[in-house]
């Protein structure tokens, strides 16, 4: 290497989504960066669906925007069709996802990295640490190099020991086509870590010319898109469609009869894959009596010729994928770019970090993404960027920036892989939220933009603008104290066979009628004075003003709850506490917590195998 | 309270008897023992085994049964010891001294179930029948809370608390991995899966009457006006002369209570003073302890004669109570026709002479509405069981107001239904606070 970076503040190893928000949060916050990654050019690549946020996710993609992270502003200018879930099933739960031109998003990605001062991309393969005490201070790379720094984040993805299985095949790889990295899982355990063995998977890559798309259905998406970022002003994504297709008996005997072919099924992969995301021969295994599974054909980039089978993850051998797709109608004559196949990689059970995702034994040492036994883009970002300011705020002695389980879905995210068992990789799902009632990706400006501009992670002008929106919002709900009369508001509701009022009325009271929306009722002219505002912004808004007033009782009583529980999620446990000698606890408990290490009562509560009656337990021990 | 160390107490009443048992439970219970009975071999799990007891003298005081059980499997859950030692105060007394003397601390009330709690050998509901059995009278009543005690209440509570959940991930299922748009059979069967939990749950509710009766006992309180016989009515229902009786009117001036059995069911019959203005302030006083009295009541005999031939309408809150005409026996029998064709459900009885008491006691039972059928039911048992149940059904109810409404916000859905789950939950004891728990266990008496 000719220049070796010097006087490095945060150093992250991962080009990956969480690599990269760590590496930009550090930089916002003043760091000098350093991203070492074993391949330049695969910085930012999005290596299984082309889609980014979804259900649960996008409100974390929305998250991680407020926080003047870089995926939700490269989604918008990457997006293919966007589309709001869960659109009929209650607003407080509507999640947006995108379809995005996997090549379009990568450029963007690296052009942001290339084009920010004071972070230098380093390619080469990190293969051990430089500690001092128990403290990070450097990294060594697989030609001896030496890069000196004060924090390092590791986001190392599937890459560490990553074995690829495809049928009877094996190939020791971190990803299709690129190396592993071999050596830094040892490293790691040999000063203390616990490491453990996961398992994910792909399905095959299709080429879209032997597609007969005449037997597919197309799936296009919103009318009216919104975007997930803010800073979003400019918006006219191309609504390129997907199309669906489904399988049948015949495509499901051809995966029985080869199932033990399939390594997850022969015992080959020890590793544990997601239940949430099965492959193809799991679902024909689990669910016999299932006649057929929809398939999605995603192009992979605007006109693309390559196209992402999901719903088709499989390790099966080659021929036993490429026979059974064939079965398909619509895909009788199809050929592959690549199959799909399935890979084992190591992790760390995230227990062994703090709530910073700082680890608990060696300072300065931060994780985040796969190698904390997550799965998505999502959840990878959302922890590179609290590993990348925790990692700037650790070298600037300022407490580290924590959420709260009921102000973001990144803190219910966080909180839960501190304290719970890492059985599969770990997804984000609304409920795991408790309080996902309060939030909702329509309101993570509200939550976080605060917090964002006093941590230093996105500028006042960028504050002041979110917090304007939600002017929008609060001044509607404000309006919407106003009386009306029985003359003003009757005929509407006549019109909609609700009953009609006697007297004056709020026009609150009437919209929190289930068939009353707010454009319904006269008071939305406020919305005129903000014409210079995209519509999208105001229309969400608008929705927000309606949740704040419909949701009012539901809002309240989660308040309520967390006023309860405020107590025990504040009670401090120190962190030399020892379970050992609290003899009354179950041995599982015991056992749980002094490998977790809980920093509060209430994470204590939420540690698997942690029964109310030892937090009973614990609580009276803590109090004397 | 403490949690880890050993701790001991009489397991019997205090007092003579032929028996009496010392227990310990925690880990240092098997050494204890041990050093009371000095021997160096160990004792085998749950095996009888007699042994001699010693003091600090060489002469042993007493000689017992002892028997070890080891942890997990005994009712606590931890290292426990029984002696079984002759039944003298003095004996159980030493015993328990010399546990504590080798470092075991006296048993706080409750703390023995407390403990079976804590350590998972018993639910809530279990434990709280197990204070029920202890204080309970009655042989209904303890079948009763022998059924709760083997867990059938919590089968039951189980039972509705799988529909529950089941409910709550089809609406999981729908929020978190459905990206289709929601089917209208979708929310009929969410809404099916609620109302038979509602059903249960109500049916839990109306047990709760008979539940409470049958463990804490019925109240039936005799009133009517001055020298109506109600004194002499209570003597007949004990069989035994407990009220003083004469024929000067205002004769009772207190309350007057005692404890009979109905076909295994315990009633208290409260005496109470005659409804008069009263005379003196002692007799005042008598008028509003009786006052306080029908208030609580569960069933009222309104005892009146042909002296005073209104009887005075009292109600029990339920509106049990019936018009009892006493002195049968110095009236004609045309007299006695008419009284009851105009008051119905008159009972004429003659308290003095015994006849129609086993009319009374027939209509006690009725008005009670106590099946007497223990054995196909289960009941709730404490106020705090019904209160629970209670909440229960209010969730389930927002939860089908939200699907009536139309607006089918299936966030909301979840948080009513998660709601009804904490609740079954609160009364399964799976996610129980320390006051609750607090509150439950000081109802028991030391050594259980």
């Amino acid at each position: 290497m000719k220049h070796v970076p010097e006087n490095i503040d945060v150093l992250v190893v991962g080009g990956g989504h969480a690599g990269i928000e760590a590496t930009l949060a550090a930089n916002r916050m003043g760091m000098k960066g350093c991203l070492v990654t074993m391949d330049k050019k695969a910085v930012g690549r999005m290596s299984c669906n082309p889609a980014i946020g979804g259900i649960a996710k996008g409100q974390m993609v929305r998250e991680i925007d407020v926080l003047g992270g870089v995926m939700g502003l490269a989604a918008d200018n990457s997006g293919l069709q966007f589309k709001i879930l869960n659109r009929s099933k209650g607003k407080s739960v509507w999640s947006p996802r995108a379809q995005v031109d996997k090549r379009v998003y990568e450029k963007y990605v690296n052009n942001r990295i290339n084009n920010t001062k004071e972070i230098t991309v380093v390619e080469g393969e990190v293969v051990r640490l430089l500690l001092r005490n128990f403290k990070v201070v450097g990294v060594v790379l697989r030609n001896n190099v030496r890069i000196y720094t004060q924090a390092v984040v590791l986001t190392c993805g599937t890459f560490l020991n990553g074995l690829i299985h495809i049928g009877e095949r094996k190939i020791r790889a971190g990803r299709m086509g690129e190396p592993g990295a071999e050596g830094l899982t040892e490293f790691l355990v040999s000063l203390g870590l616990v490491s453990g063995r996961l398992k994910t998977g792909t399905p095959p890559r299709l080429i879209a010319d032997s597609i007969d798309w005449t037997k597919t259905t197309v799936a296009c998406g919103d009318k009216k898109p919104t975007p997930f970022s803010y800073r979003t002003m400019a918006f006219s994504p191309p609504d390129v469609p997907c199309h669906t297709i489904k399988t049948n008996a015949l495509c499901h005997d051809i995966i029985y009869n080869d199932l033990d072919r399939s390594p997850m099924f022969s015992g080959d992969v020890s590793g544990v894959g997601p239940r949430y995301c099965p492959s193809i021969e799991d679902k024909i295994y689990r669910f016999a009596h299932r006649e057929e599974h929809a398939l999605f054909l995603e192009p992979e980039w605007f006109n693309s010729k390559q196209i992402y089978t999901n719903g088709f993850s499989t390790s099966l051998p080659e021929k036993t994928q490429l026979k059974a797709l064939r079965a398909v109608a619509g895909l009788e004559n199809v050929e592959f770019y690549r199959p799909g196949y399935a890979i084992e990689y190591d992790f760390f059970p995230p227990a062994q970090l703090k709530s910073s995702l700082e680890t608990k034994n060696i300072k300065g040492l931060f994780f985040a993404g796969q190698i904390n036994g997550t799965s998505g883009y999502e959840e990878a970002a959302a922890q590179g960027l609290v590993a990348g300011a925790n990692a700037a705020n650790r070298i600037m002695n300022r407490e580290p920036l924590l959420f709260g389980r009921d102000e973001a879905y990144i803190g219910v995210l966080i909180d839960d892989l501190v304290t719970k068992d890492t059985l599969e990789p770990y997804r984000m799902f609304t409920s795991r939220a408790e309080y996902r009632i309060l939030i909702r990706y329509s309101n993570a400006g509200d939550r976080l933009a605060k917090k964002a501009f006093e941590q230093g992670l996105i500028t006042e002008k960028l504050y002041e603008k979110i917090a304007g929106y939600f002017q929008i919002s609060k001044k509607t709900v404000n309006a919407l104290n106003a009386p009306l009369t029985p003359d003003d508001i009757n005929p509407l509701l006549l019109r909609l066979g609700e009953k009609p009022i006697k007297q004056k009325c709020s026009a609150k009271e009437i919209l929190k009628r289930p068939v009353i929306n707010i454009h319904h009722l006269p008071v939305c002219s406020i919305e005129k004075n903000y014409h210079d505002l995209p519509s999208y912004f105001i229309d969400e808004m608008m929705m927000e003003a309606e949740i704040t007033v419909k949701y009012d009782g539901y809002i309240k009583r989660h308040l309520k709850q967390l006023e309860r529980i405020q107590k025990q999620e504040n009670k401090h446990i120190p962190e030399s506490f020892d379970y050992l000698q609290v003899s009354s606890l179950s041995n599982e408990a015991r056992e749980k917590l002094s490998f977790v290490r809980p920093e509060t009562l209430g994470q204590a509560l939420r540690v698997s195998g942690v029964t109310p009656a030892d937090a009973s337990v614990l609580a009276v021990y803590l109090s004397r | 309270m403490n949690f880890d160390d050993t701790i001991v107490a009489s397991a019997t009443p205090y007092g003579y008897g032929g028996l009496a048992v010392v227990r310990l439970s925690g880990g240092n219970s098997k050494y204890i023992a041990q050093q009371i009975c000095r021997r160096n071999k160990s004792f085998i799990d749950r095996r009888a085994t007699v042994a001699s007891l010693y003091g600090s003298d060489s002469e042993p005081y007493d000689n017992a049964v002892v028997t070890y059980f080891k942890n997990p499997n005994s009712y606590t859950g931890e290292d426990v010891v029984e002696f079984s030692c002759h039944g003298s105060p003095a004996i159980v007394e030493k015993t328990i001294k010399l546990a504590i003397n080798l470092g075991a601390r006296s048993a706080e009330p409750g703390e023995y179930t407390r403990r079976a709690f804590t350590n998972g050998r018993i639910d809530l509901v279990q434990a709280e029948s197990v204070a029920a059995i202890i204080h309970g009278r009655g042989e209904k009543t303890a079948q009763l809370n022998h059924r709760v005690l083997s867990g059938e209440l919590s089968k039951k509570l189980n039972d509705i608390k799988k529909t529950i959940l089941e409910t709550l991930s089809y609406v999981e299922f729908e929020l978190d991995i459905s990206e289709d748009e929601l089917l209208p059979d979708t929310i009929q069967r969410v809404k099916h899966n609620i109302n038979s939990a509602y059903k249960g749950m109500s049916a839990l509710a109306e047990s709760f009457n008979e539940g409470r009766l049958l463990n804490s006992g019925a109240s039936v309180v005799i009133c009517g006006p001055p020298n109506a016989g109600k004194s002499t009515l209570f003597n007949a229902l004990l069989n035994e002369n407990k009220a003083i009786v004469s024929p000067t009117p205002g004769t009772t001036r207190d309350l007057l209570e005692a404890e009979v059995l109905y076909d295994g069911i315990s009633v208290v019959l409260s005496d109470t003073a005659g409804m008069r203005k009263p005379k003196e302030t002692i007799e005042s006083e008598g008028v509003r302890r009786a006052e306080e009295k029908l208030k609580h009541a569960d069933f009222i005999l309104n005892v009146f004669d042909l002296e005073q031939p209104v009887p005075i309408s009292t109600f029990s809150q339920n509106g049990n109570s019936i018009p009892v005409l006493n002195k049968c026996d110095l009236y004609d029998i045309n007299q006695i026709k008419k009284v009851k064709s105009e008051m119905s459900g008159c009972i004429c009885i003659s308290a003095k002479e015994g006849n129609g008491l086993n009319d009374i006691k027939d209509s006690i039972k009725k008005g009670l509405h106590i099946s007497g059928n223990i054995s196909d039911n289960v009941f709730l048992i404490t106020q705090r069981q019904y209160d629970i149940v209670n909440s229960c059904l209010r969730f389930l109810k927002s939860a089908l107001q939200l699907i009536v409404a139309g607006s089918v916000s299936f966030e909301l859905l979840s948080v009513e239904i998660r709601g009804a789950l904490d609740a079954v939950d609160r009364i399964l004891g799976k996610t129980t606070s320390e006051e609750i728990l607090n509150n439950i266990f000081s109802n028991f008496c030391v050594g259980k």
